[in-house]
């Protein structure tokens, strides 16, 4: 049981180590040259080359700080008795998710030609999100006083891809540019495992669990064979039959415009990862079932003479557990879109003082079954054409957040560091947000031409 | 200058963040307690214990006193067998006996008795009942001749509540030995018109026999059967009587040990459903948690940890195969202050007796008690302890 209640809580928390991206201070830093990945529309005023970027971006709407709590000298878990049950679930949503994506720029090479500005780039990208009903910790810690459970909604997936994209952008008049990213998408490997539907029925007189999921995951790495009675078996694992190509291929643009109606004034906009992936499914199953457990009906009084008592219960057990099982499909493809944003921001250089400037952005992400939005206010500095620093400050649908970004050259080499967050604080040590949050770590290295 | 203020503030920022009281490099106290509301679980049913589970336990305890008593039928019924003779002579006893074999003559064997009552008796005094009682008195001759014979007065001896009373035995004043005779039926009485008396035995005043000259010269076969004999075979199924009752007080119940403190239970309700065929009451009064008996100051002296209460009080109501009943019960157990602590031993305190208003219902193996249903609640949470 234990173990379950690990799972599920660093389920959640697990990836917020993984960080991960849509850089929103690129608006307000010159010398970044990777704003085209902000939007695709933004020029930059010389050639360049970058030897890498990572943008990583984690969204969760549940904090370390729901699980662990201080009591005295010690640490505890949110199951401890010392921990009030509605301070816990009361931390809780009603389904709690954390969503995490991760774009890591290999190569990227941009060059002015006339109005135009064009980019190409290699990169991975990988994207991860898992939901936890509150409903599971609220039979955790509560029991069964309520009958009646909806659970569905649990659920995994994940995600990794190679990226290969061209961007243009024109620079149409004096104060509008447009432009666009094509990118093609190289599916590696994806996991998605959803349980639709699980209600689940805990009463005095019986225990019943309705269930629906499914599971969907590549074969690229390994396929998984079925038992004698067609259920996965995750023990057979091997290479034999695995899929050997891409595992998905997929298509997607990015959108954007940029308005500058008076000097000093500039204003953005653009749609990201407009797209999806033709996904290849080779490991495919679903589980479907009623199971209804009511005690166990036809222990007899040799059992409990003859210590067989366990035994019966591992049975009746193993039998509740096999409608679990997922029942091995024929290999399955899916369309899948892929998270996309829509960003939008201004930017204002005060004119008595040009390298000061004060904007806004505002930012919108839509995944599968979870969404995504803020708003923040930025003040920038760029003194020098060397150095540009900007903070930022606003409120996301997870509360407050705030963010910091430099961008500094070093002769022809540009480092670009920004950090984005909310507030709460973390675990020392580890980058595990206490709160429900929004992080951005951005960290790349550009060289220009 | 400005760019330190930026630096310094972006550290200031990132050095918030971390919450000392958060640190887990120390370790997590993974202690949890589950279900701290309730908890709800379907046990389900158990059983059934059966009237024939409890003669083979008592078996294989070598506890064989109420299984030499009883008998089981192949249909799982229960009853008393009792095999004898009220009266039995050899040829050659009876020829000494005589005065003049060499004549014919009537010999008076005087008054000739049995008492029923073995098995019966022990059973009558531990409260069982009999119905359904069967008497077969047969013959044994091993004359060429048949024998007439006349009883001066035969009476069977009934047991009632009331006291013994005695009741012609018809058939038995005049009748005839046939020659050869080998288990030859005399009389089969009737007995239901006597349904709470219990047959104790059989009397013949004035026994005798018209015996032919030399009566051992008369032997059909003198390697044979040389005896000539009334022989009874007393069958009667068993019920419980109302006065069937059995107490168990104060009886301790050693050796449980149950390990459940660990698990740090504030209250656990065992509600379950009986279902009973046995014709038997079952009044669970009282039921207390021992301490380990490492803690008793006389081993004979069984302590009692004051800090647990069971609440009992319950009844199990008997029934028949035809007629189950059904009783619903619930027993709670629940720690005063505190945590339940391990179970070393129960002291038990129940009785156990003829269920009242019902009809003398016969035992058979297949009787016994189950449980129909059943359902724990438990209340405060289970706690897992540390790894």
């Amino acid at each position: 049981m234990k173990k379950i209640v690990t799972l599920l809580a660093t389920s959640l928390l697990a990836a917020v180590s993984m960080n991960a991206q849509s850089f929103q201070s690129a608006l307000f830093l010159d010398g970044y040259r990777l704003g085209y990945r902000y939007n695709p529309a933004l020029q930059n005023e010389n050639s360049f080359l970058s030897v890498g970027q990572l943008e990583s971006q984690t969204r969760n709407n549940v904090g370390a700080a729901s699980f662990l709590y201080p009591r005295g000298e010690e640490l505890v878990t949110a199951l401890h008795s010392s921990v009030p049950a509605q301070e816990f679930l009361g931390s809780l949503k009603d389904n709690n998710t954390m969503g995490s994506s991760l774009n890591y720029s290999l190569f990227s090479y941009g060059w002015r030609k006339g109005a135009s500005y064009q980019t190409a780039e290699v990169g991975v990208r990988a994207a991860y999100k898992t939901n936890v009903p509150k409903d599971i910790f609220s039979i955790l810690k509560l029991g069964t006083g309520e009958t009646n459970y909806d659970l569905g909604g649990l659920g995994l997936n994940g995600n990794l891809m190679v990226e290969l994209a061209y961007g243009y952008s024109h620079k149409l008049a004096d104060w509008v540019s447009v432009g666009a990213r094509a990118k093609l998408l190289l599916g590696i490997n994806s996991l998605d495992y959803t349980v639709t539907r699980m209600d689940v029925y805990m009463a005095e007189d019986k225990y019943k669990l309705d269930l629906e999921a499914r599971l969907d995951l590549t074969s690229r790495l390994s396929k998984i064979h079925a038992d004698k009675e067609g259920y996965l078996d995750l023990s057979k694992l091997s290479q034999k039959d695995r899929w050997k190509l891409p595992s998905g291929v997929g298509l997607a643009v990015d959108l954007g415009a940029v308005f500058t109606p008076v000097e000093g004034l500039t204003m953005s906009v653009s749609l990201l990862d407009l797209g999806g992936v033709f996904w290849y499914f080779g490991n495919a199953g679903k589980s479907q079932g009623s199971v209804t457990f009511s005690g166990m009906d036809s222990l007899t009084m040799e059992d409990i003479r003859e210590g067989n008592f366990r035994s019966r219960f591992d049975d009746e057990l193993s039998a509740l557990l096999s409608s679990l099982k997922i029942k091995e499909l024929k290999s399955r493809t899916s369309l899948e879109m892929i998270p996309f944003h829509v960003n939008g921001g201004i930017r204002y250089d005060l004119p008595f003082y040009r390298a000061l400037s004060i904007g806004a952005t505002g930012n919108y992400l839509h995944m599968s079954g979870f969404t995504y939005a803020e708003g923040r206010g930025a003040l920038a500095w760029n003194p020098r054409k060397w150095l540009g620093i900007t903070l930022n400050g606003g409120v996301g649908t997870y509360g407050p957040v705030w963010g910091a970004a430099l961008n500094a050259a070093v002769w022809k080499f540009r480092l670009t560091l920004g950090y984005c967050d909310g507030f709460g604080g973390t675990i020392p040590y580890t980058s595990t947000p206490l709160k429900p949050n929004n992080k951005t770590v951005t960290l790349g290295l550009t060289f220009d031409l | 200058m400005k760019f330190r203020y930026f630096l310094w503030l972006g550290l200031a920022l990132v050095a918030a963040c971390s919450r000392p009281e958060y640190d887990i490099s120390d370790g997590v106290n993974t202690e949890v307690t589950l279900f701290q509301d309730e908890l709800s679980v379907p046990i389900g049913g158990l059983g059934p214990f059966t009237l024939g589970s409890v003669f083979d336990l008592l078996d294989e305890e070598g506890i064989d006193v109420i299984s030499e008593l009883l008998k089981v039928a192949p249909d799982g019924s229960v009853y008393v067998e009792e095999k004898g003779n009220i009266f039995k002579i050899s040829a050659y006893e009876l020829e000494n006996r005589l005065d003049d074999p060499a004549v014919p003559q009537s010999w008076n064997a005087g008054y000739c008795s049995t008492f029923i009552g073995g098995a019966s008796e022990i059973l009558y005094f531990l409260g069982f009942g009999f119905v359904d009682q069967h008497l077969e008195i047969t013959m044994e001759n091993p004359f060429t001749r048949a024998i007439p014979v006349t009883s001066g007065a035969a009476t069977y001896v009934l047991a009632e509540e009331s006291g013994e009373k005695e009741v012609p035995a018809e058939g038995l004043g005049q009748f005839t030995i046939p020659a050869y005779a080998d288990t030859e039926m005399l009389v089969q009485p009737d007995f239901s018109g006597y349904p709470k008396a219990r047959l104790t035995g059989i009397k013949m005043e004035d026994l005798t026999l018209d015996l032919p000259a030399h009566p051992a010269s008369c032997l059909r076969n003198e390697l044979g059967n040389l005896f000539l004999s009334l022989d009874y075979h007393y069958v009667s199924r068993v019920t419980l009587s109302g006065n069937f009752e059995i107490p168990f007080e104060n009886y301790p119940i050693g050796g449980i040990d149950i390990p459940i403190g660990r698990y740090k239970l504030k209250k656990c309700e065992l509600s379950m459903e009986f279902e009973s065929t046995f014709p038997m009451q079952i009044e669970v009064k009282d039921l207390k948690v021992l301490l380990p008996e490492t803690e008793w100051a006389d081993p004979d002296e069984p302590l009692i940890d004051e800090n647990v209460k069971i609440v009992t009080g319950f009844i199990i109501e008997g029934g028949s195969e035809e007629k189950p009943a059904v009783s619903a019960v619930t027993l709670s157990i629940e720690a005063l202050e505190g945590t339940i602590p391990d179970i070393p031993g129960l002291l038990l305190n129940l009785n156990v007796k003829a269920q009242p208003g019902l009809e003398a219902v016969p035992l058979s193996t297949w009787q016994g008690i189950r449980v129909k249903s059943s359902s724990a609640r438990l209340t405060g949470g289970i706690t897992i302890p540390k790894e």
